[in-house]
């Protein structure tokens, strides 16, 4: 019953920022549909083949009311139509987003595993060792790591690696030798490419688990049941797992998926730098040029990305936290 | 019935150690608990119970340390020498704890059941096996329905029934002993009797020897078989539960007796006693009550007093034993 109300109340918010971004983009001053008929008009289109022109470009109607606009964007978008992108000709939004996403969704995805795991280890043995050497360094290297931003990381690993050390490419998702499909060439040289926006991620990523980690699981090693677990001489390795980690770890799978949202947002500068064809890049392109439908299709589906994570962490906080389960 | 001890406690003393200051919270302490007794230990906040209960268990976790002393355990030997091995099975198999806290005792993520499986794999040379059985019946035996509470999370359980389920978990491996700390201070007062009933029922069911805290002298007056009365770190008096209620020696006895508003079940407290404790990191030479002390002289402020008898199974450290006790100097 709550999971109906609040995959309700995830829809609704979807639709809302649906309907916000179009009207928002669209009060932003140089509208690309006045711009491409104005553009068409000159190069000797009549008004009315220029709009014919634009209507098809654009997939909807352009001229009349805003509010007949906005409805044909909705039938579209219930269709599964974003309409065709500006900036590359002929090509429908929806397919754009297709190949860009799955670059995208690589590297965030294998970044935030790998940054939740370091973390998640680091902190873990930081907490258990608190106050020795280990600890300090894992604490102030987290803390410095932590206010690196990622496209500062992105940038010199480009520049070191890529550009002067010559030991990772430049750009693209993979080699054009390569044979897209499942191959040991293709997959090798998907990683080779991933490596470094991944390596960004992880570098100012994992420092913010570690300290997170560290302070949820100190915390708990100061509960009373640690103690009692310890009275009752429960064996070692269920302290730790049953008792330790099982609690400390709870918090943390909210803030995993979160955190997925503003891995996409660092996303768009990573992927710039490395010139890596994702979502991100798609993103930034599409804001360079105006490209009003496909800023609005990678919008959508940006903010789709992060409610359903939303939705997702509440959902499991849910099943984890007996607590807030009913 | 001649007495016969199973827990011994001689000059035990322990430290804890907070940055560079040093709190000896139990020093040189004495005691001995009988099978079968239920030995009530009394004493302000503060005053070192808490502590002693743990060192019992061998809790007492770095940078804190048992300083000194030794604890022998019946059949077992020296408690302070046994291996890691030897003390995972003294632990729960023969001396259980019920915590203070029972809000936060209980693993919050764990069902009763899941808590006592964990306690009887921890213990495969203990006598029970079958956890799911063990509880039920322990359950029944602290008056709870077995099919709600087994399955139960802690949050779902009221303060008394956690208090309870955390009763029942103490006796799952049937321990000689059970440290009960406040078991009754966090909860309602129908709740407190409801534990006090239950746990006078356990005793008489399986005898077991319980060391009760509390600094409520009405409940060890309803409960307790003998009375150790701590203060600053150290037993004051330790006597029967008659000896000591009707025939305090220590002056500090006395006050606490005097602060009781009635021996008959109403809530006592420790309250009406003038001034603090001495500060544990600085203690005064000489006696430790001297500064709160009607009977105090030059020589409580020089020699610390020894516990010496002062009848049948009856003992006090004051060095003012000889005057007359205090309700009727306050008269
Ligand atoms: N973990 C600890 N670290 C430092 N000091 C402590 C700790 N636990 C207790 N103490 C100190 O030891 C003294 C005795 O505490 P405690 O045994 O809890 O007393 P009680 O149970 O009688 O209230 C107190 O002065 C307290 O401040
Ligand atoms: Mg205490």
């Amino acid at each position: 019953m709550k999971i109906v109300k609040r995959a309700g109340s995830a829809l609704v918010m979807v639709f809302a920022v649906t309907t916000a971004t179009f009207f928002l983009v669209r009060l932003m001053p140089g509208s690309p549909y006045a711009t491409e008929l104005y553009q068409l008009q000159q190069q000797g289109y009549s008004v009315v083949q220029a709009e014919n022109q634009v209507r098809v470009l654009f997939g909807f109607a352009v001229q009349g009311p805003l509010w007949l606009q906005y409805l044909h964007y909705l039938g579209g978008l219930v269709h599964g139509n974003l309409g065709t992108s500006i900036m590359y000709p002929g090509e429908s939004v929806l397919g754009l987003i297709g190949k860009a996403v799955p670059w995208t969704v690589l590297i965030v995805c294998v970044s935030l595993l790998i940054c939740f795991a370091i973390g998640v280890g680091l902190g873990t043995l930081a907490a258990y060792l608190r106050g020795g050497w280990f600890d300090q360094i894992v604490t102030i290297g987290s803390s410095l790591l932590n206010g690196i931003p990622q496209y500062l990381t992105a940038i010199l690993l480009f520049y070191f690696l890529a550009t002067l050390g010559h030991l990772f490419p430049i750009g693209g998702a993979y080699s054009p030798a390569v044979h897209p499909g499942f191959n040991l060439g293709f997959v090798g040289s998907v990683f080779y490419h991933a490596m470094l926006p991944i390596l960004s991620f992880v570098f100012s990523g994992f420092a913010g688990w570690a300290l997170l980690m560290k302070s949820s699981t100190v915390s708990v090693l100061g509960e009373d049941f640690i103690f009692t677990a310890k009275a009752m001489a429960i064996r070692e390795r269920d302290v730790v797992i049953s008792y330790v980690s099982k609690n400390a770890m709870l918090p943390l799978f909210t803030s995993l998926l979160l955190s997925l949202g503003f891995m996409f947002g660092g996303s768009v500068y990573v992927e710039q730098v490395f010139n890596y064809p994702g979502l991100g890049q798609l993103f930034l392109n599409s804001t360079n040029s105006r490209d009003f439908p496909l800023m609005q299709g990678c919008f959508l589906l940006l903010t789709t990305a992060v409610i359903t994570a939303n939705f997702v962490a509440d959902v499991l906080y849910t099943r984890l936290d007996p607590r807030i389960r009913q | 019935m001649d007495p016969t001890p199973i827990l011994q406690i001689e000059r035990l003393a322990v430290e804890y150690h907070t940055g560079r200051t040093v709190v000896r919270a139990v020093d040189q302490i004495d005691l001995t608990l009988n099978r079968g007794e239920i030995l009530g230990l009394v004493g302000e906040s503060g005053c070192g119970k808490t502590t002693l209960g743990h060192a019992l268990l061998r809790m007492i976790e770095k940078p804190h340390r048992i300083v000194g002393g030794r604890i022998w355990f019946d059949n077992l030997g020296e408690v302070l020498e046994m291996n890691k091995a030897s003390l995972s099975r003294y632990r729960w198999e023969h001396i259980a704890y019920v915590f203070q806290s029972a809000q936060n005792a209980l693993n919050p993520l764990l069902t009763v059941r899941q808590q006592a499986r964990l306690v009887i794999q921890a213990h495969p040379g203990g006598k029970y096996r079958d956890p799911d059985q063990r509880m039920t019946e322990l359950l029944r035996m602290v008056n709870l329905d077995p099919r709600r509470v087994l399955t139960a999370y802690p949050h779902e359980l009221s303060g008394g029934m956690k208090q309870r389920v955390g009763v029942a978990l103490a006796l799952m491996l049937d321990p000689e002993v059970i440290v009960l700390d406040e078991p009754t201070t966090a909860l309602d007062v129908v709740s407190q009797a409801t534990i006090l009933e239950i746990l006078r029922d356990v005793h008489q069911r399986l005898n077991t020897t319980m060391m009760f805290i509390t600094h409520d002298m009405a409940v060890v007056a309803e409960l307790a078989d003998r009375v150790a009365v701590m203060y600053a770190g150290r037993i004051v008096e330790l006597g029967s539960v008659d000896a000591v209620f009707y025939t305090a020696r220590h002056p500090y006895t006395q006050a606490l007796m005097a602060a009781v508003p009635s021996l008959d079940g109403r809530p006592g407290g420790l309250r009406a006693i003038q001034g603090h404790p001495p500060d544990l990191r600085q203690l005064p030479p000489g006696c430790r009550f001297q500064d709160r002390c009607p009977l105090a002289v030059e020589a409580c402020r020089v020699r610390e007093p020894l516990p010496v008898p002062v009848g049948d199974g009856h003992e006090a450290a004051c060095l003012r034993l000889d005057e007359p006790p205090l309700k009727e100097v306050n008269q």
